[in-house]
């Protein structure tokens, strides 16, 4: 039973790979932070495998752990090492890889999101671009579904004023 | 004037991420009939979700390279050589999202041993994964006893803090079906190394001998049944003078 978790977390990770980078960019709003984040939470999956239940999403469960691990351990320890979090505007958002003006309009879409706060732009890639549901997202992020509405309504309010009619629109 | 419930950000937000229930939403839509003010409430609230989920898709093809030691073979389940449908769409998914690790999936070392599956393993560890680590005396201590008993072995602390490493853990992985210790550290230079130990049961003696591996430098010895490996950083003769150290001690 042990062995066959351990298969299906191991197994698993290399495919859902890009998806745990891209949820620890949205936890840490850096892409250095977020690969070093996404590699050490692989580690811990790997070492908390045999607590994997197969046939239950590993992709919620990896994210859970991520999110622990991030708050709990690692963003303080970040913070105390005086690599402040953010500065959102030196936040290098790589490029897309589609053709130009849609790289360009992701690129102001994405740099809307990352400048929402911390727990917002987690929440809202959880919801809206992950396409979890409220009781899904609250689950892996460990809080109420209430919490996830008002962390929405918030994100929403933000990003109607930010994104113009164009960003708004397009898409 | 009729009256309308008031409805909250969170409702509308709700109402707009389609998590209303349909009773709940078909009341809500009746009173935006009714009432211009939460129309425009509503219409505050409008973004266009479907550009956030398209621009975070785009964002996966930006995602670095999957470490290689992800993509190895895992030591305990050593699989078949024939190609199976899984395991070809691992490898399709692999070539895909990392370009990298197909032909050590397709062609798993026949004989790996488990100092190669701790190195692919201490090979993800970074400076983050130990460096928060903070336990008193007395957790480090309790910890270090019970995972020790789980290959047979007592290990006191201070022969574990005597050294030039900082003593960060200890943990339990396992290797085919078999308890392997892991004791993890970091060098002064912030590096992670491991100090792991598996019980063979074979009574040889060997002594100290240095090597590369998965690119890590490495000490490996063994004596009373057990099975040593010093792994990390780049340091070789660190790593071969603490194993030194750890051998005479432990």
């Amino acid at each position: 039973m042990a062995k066959s978790a351990h298969d299906t977390v191991r197994h698993g990770l290399p495919a859902l790979y890009p998806r745990i980078w891209r949820y620890c960019l949205a936890l840490t709003g850096s892409p250095d932070r977020a690969r070093d984040l996404a590699q050490t939470a692989c580690v811990h999956a790997l070492e908390k495998a045999s607590l994997f239940e197969p046939g239950t999403h590993l992709d919620r469960w990896v994210f859970r752990m991520t999110q622990r691990l991030w708050l709990n351990d690692l963003r303080a320890e970040t913070v105390r090492r005086g690599k402040g979090l953010l500065p959102i505007e030196e936040l290098d958002i790589p490029d897309t890889g589609s053709d130009q003006q849609s790289n360009l309009f992701f690129k102001q879409v994405l740099s809307k999101v990352m400048s929402l706060p911390d727990a917002q732009r987690v929440t809202v890639v959880l919801v809206y671009v992950e396409g979890y549901s409220y009781k899904e997202a609250a689950e892996t992020l460990d809080i109420p579904i209430g919490t996830v509405m008002s962390r929405l309504s918030a994100a929403r309010s933000k990003l109607a004023k930010a994104l113009t009619p164009q960003e708004r629109d397009a898409g | 004037m009729s009256k309308t419930v008031d409805y909250s950000d969170e409702q509308l937000t709700a109402y707009l991420d389609g998590e209303m229930s349909g009773q709940d939403a078909a009341a809500l839509e009746r009173a935006l009939e009714q009432e211009t003010g939460l129309r425009d409430r509503l219409e505050r609230l409008r973004i266009d979700t479907e550009a956030i989920r398209r621009a975070g898709d785009a964002l996966l093809d930006s995602a670095p390279a999957i470490p290689d030691a992800l993509a190895q073979p895992a030591a305990e389940a050593p699989a078949p050589r024939a190609f199976r449908l899984p395991a070809m769409a691992a490898v399709a998914l692999l070539c895909v999202f990392a370009g990298a690790g197909l032909t050590k999936l397709l062609f798993p070392a026949p004989e790996e041993t488990w100092q190669d599956f701790a190195a692919i393993y201490h090979a993800l560890y970074v400076a983050n994964t130990l460096n928060h680590i903070e336990q008193t005396e007395a957790a480090a201590e309790a910890e270090l006893i019970r995972v020790s008993g789980a290959i047979g072995k007592t290990i006191d602390l201070d022969e574990l803090k005597s050294g030039p490493l900082d003593y960060k853990r200890a943990q339990i992985l396992g290797y085919k079906g078999k308890p392997l210790l892991q004791l993890a550290f970091l060098s002064k230079i912030g590096a992670p190394v491991a100090l792991c130990i598996y019980r063979s049961g074979d009574a040889a003696k060997a002594a100290v001998a240095a090597a590369t591996l998965r690119g890590l430098s490495s000490a490996t010895w063994s004596k009373d049944g057990y099975e040593y490996l010093l792994i990390g950083g780049t340091d070789q003769k660190l790593i071969t003078d603490a194993a030194k150290a750890f051998a005479r001690l432990i």
